[in-house]
Parts: C-alpha cells; structure tokens; sequence
C-alpha cells in the first residue's frame, strides 16, 4: 500500500529475488571467468545453488559454487575480484570496479590494498567496518572471494568509534581462509534470509 | 539536472554547454568547439546503445549519452517512457546478453566494468530473455 517505492526495491514476487541472485552470480562470473564457468552449467546447477542458498544447504550450494571459484592452474586467480562496496556516508548507490587479484610485480592483492585503491577512505582506522564476521580481523588476507558480491559486503561507517571493531582486531592475525569463506557464506545467508522474509510479507 | 538522457550529441543544446568554459580559453572555430563538447561530455556521460530483443519494440535513436550517475532503474524508467509501456507490462535489461545489471547500479560503474570500444550495450526486452 504505502511501499516506499523510491527507497526500496519492491520484488513482485520470490522469483524476482531468484532472478536476481543469479543475475548477480552472472555478473560475478563475467568479472572471474568471462562468463565461462556459469555458462557451461545447466540449468538445474543454476537451481541447485539458489536452492542450496534458501535452505541454508551449504553442502548443496558448494557443490557447485566449488566450480566457479577454480581458475586455470598456471594463471595466480579470477581475472577480476568481484566486489561491492556499499558507504552509508554517502547517497551513492555502491563502488565497483576492475580490480586484478595480483599486483604487476606478482605480488597478491590484499583486501588493503583494494581499499586503498578505490576507496582510500576507508584505510583510516575508524572509517571501517565490514560487515562480515570472517573479515573484521585484518586487512591482510589476499581477496579471493566466492561467488556473488554481497559476500563482501562493506560497510563504511565513519561515525563513532564504538562502532568499529577492537584496535587489535584491525591489527589482528590471518584467518584461515576456509573459515572464511564459510563465515561469509552464513552471513550471506543471513542477509538473503531477511531479504526474502521481508519481500514476503510487503508483497 | 543539466542533462537527462540525451539522444546522441546531435540535439545537446549548445548554450548550455559553451556556458560551462570560461571565456579566455573557449575554443574558437565551430571543429575545436565540437572537439571540446564531446570531452566535456565524456566527463559525465558514457555512450550506450541500446538494443532491442525479440518482439520488444526497437527505438529509432540507438545510440545514447547517458550520464554516469543515472542508475539502471532511471535508465529502465526512461526505456519505459519511451516506448509508452502500460504500468503492467515489465522491462528488462540485459548486459552481455546474459546478467540483468542491478536496478541501484550507475551507468557509469557499468560501462567501467563492462564497456568496450568506447560504448556500453545493453540489450532490453519486455520478457525475461536471460534467466
């Protein structure tokens, strides 16, 4: 009735939020592989990862996502990083560009090294916070992330200190990378959850 | 806003634009001031042209300077409008004939991501054409 349609996107219906996670797997697999990976697979791959994802199968949603984080052996990752950053400071909607997972001297880009070049604010210690329970500790860990982009999902705060995470935290130790990827997973999980449930009961 | 969707340069109107250089190094013969709307243009616009699928309607003008902080639902509003879509009827858009880019995204981010040749194409249609 009163849906704040300028502020939000209305989804007619859950095949809209379907459709719309894999436009995003898509568009995530055209900066990885150009497209390859997801083309080749079939239809009910496709249905299989949005199933896995719905009901909180990781196993289900594994089995295939496996297939598009592999990169040939001889190249060091994705030809791109697929990411979003998302700014509460500011009305725009979100930053996403080209980014290499390796630097011209070989060297692996670290998620610092992607803030400090398409978001150089974000590199003062009280103008960061991601949302992601596996990401807060350092900025240290190569960004090889999984599938679609709300998997990192950055917040840029840049208000109270109390929102930050802890000193040492920003300072802290690598995570071990399966940890990681399967902590992002849950909290896309999450996210998708309150998505849906939310699109549900405005529908 | 100065410019909304402007089709082609072709129809830009020229005071507007000539009011943005200072008057010392304004360019002189009609070529270098030709020269010197399409730079500035090309600061906040990028070209996409736009391809029509299936049974949708085409549009007579293809080629569009769209500024760069349009987001692909003001883009799909304007298709929209263009075409005098009935409110029930859908419109999709499609980059790389493959993934639906998402209705909060600039134009602009796009084109950096997935322009080429100077240009961004997208291809638009009243059913869904990609899953």
């Amino acid at each position: 009735m009163n849906f704040p349609e300028k502020d939000l996107l209305h989804c007619p219906s859950k095949d809209a939020i379907e459709a719309h996670f894999m436009s995003c797997m898509k568009e995530a697999d055209a900066l990885k592989h150009k497209s390859q990976v997801i083309n080749e697979m079939q239809k009910k791959d496709h249905k299989q990862l949005w199933m896995g994802l719905q009901n909180d199968r990781f196993d289900q949603f594994w089995a295939i996502n496996r297939k598009l984080m592999e990169y040939p052996a001889e190249e060091s990752g994705f030809r791109y990083i697929p990411f979003r950053i998302y700014q509460t400071t500011t009305e725009r909607p979100f930053i996403q560009k080209l980014f290499r997972p390796v630097a011209a001297d070989g060297q692996l880009h670290t998620l610092g090294d992607l803030l400090k070049e398409v978001c150089p604010s974000a590199i003062a210690p009280e103008g960061l916070r991601i949302d992601s329970p596996a990401l807060q500790p350092s900025l240290s860990p190569p960004p090889r992330w999984p599938g679609p982009f709300w998997q990192f999902l950055v917040q840029l705060a840049g208000q109270s200190r109390q929102e930050t995470p802890s000193p040492t935290g920003m300072n802290g130790g690598k995570l071990g990378q399966g940890l990681a990827l399967c902590q992002m997973l849950g909290s896309l999980c999450c996210l998708f959850k309150a998505w849906c449930s939310r699109a549900s009961t405005v529908v | 806003g100065l410019l909304l969707v402007l089709p082609g340069l072709a129809t830009i109107p020229s005071t507007s634009v000539e009011g943005q250089f200072p008057l010392a190094t304004f360019p002189t013969s009609a070529g270098e001031r030709h020269t010197a709307v399409i730079v500035f243009l090309s600061t906040f616009t990028v070209d996409i042209l736009l391809k029509a699928v299936g049974d949708t309607p085409i549009m007579k003008t293809k080629k569009w300077a769209v500024e760069r902080t349009r987001t692909i639902q003001g883009l799909i509003d304007f298709i929209r409008k263009f075409l005098k879509l009935m409110a029930s009827e859908q419109l999709f858009i499609y980059v790389n004939q493959s993934f639906a880019p998402s209705p909060d995204q600039e134009v602009g981010t796009l084109y950096e991501c997935f322009g080429s040749d100077g240009k961004l194409v997208l291809h638009y249609c009243k059913s869904q054409a990609w899953g």
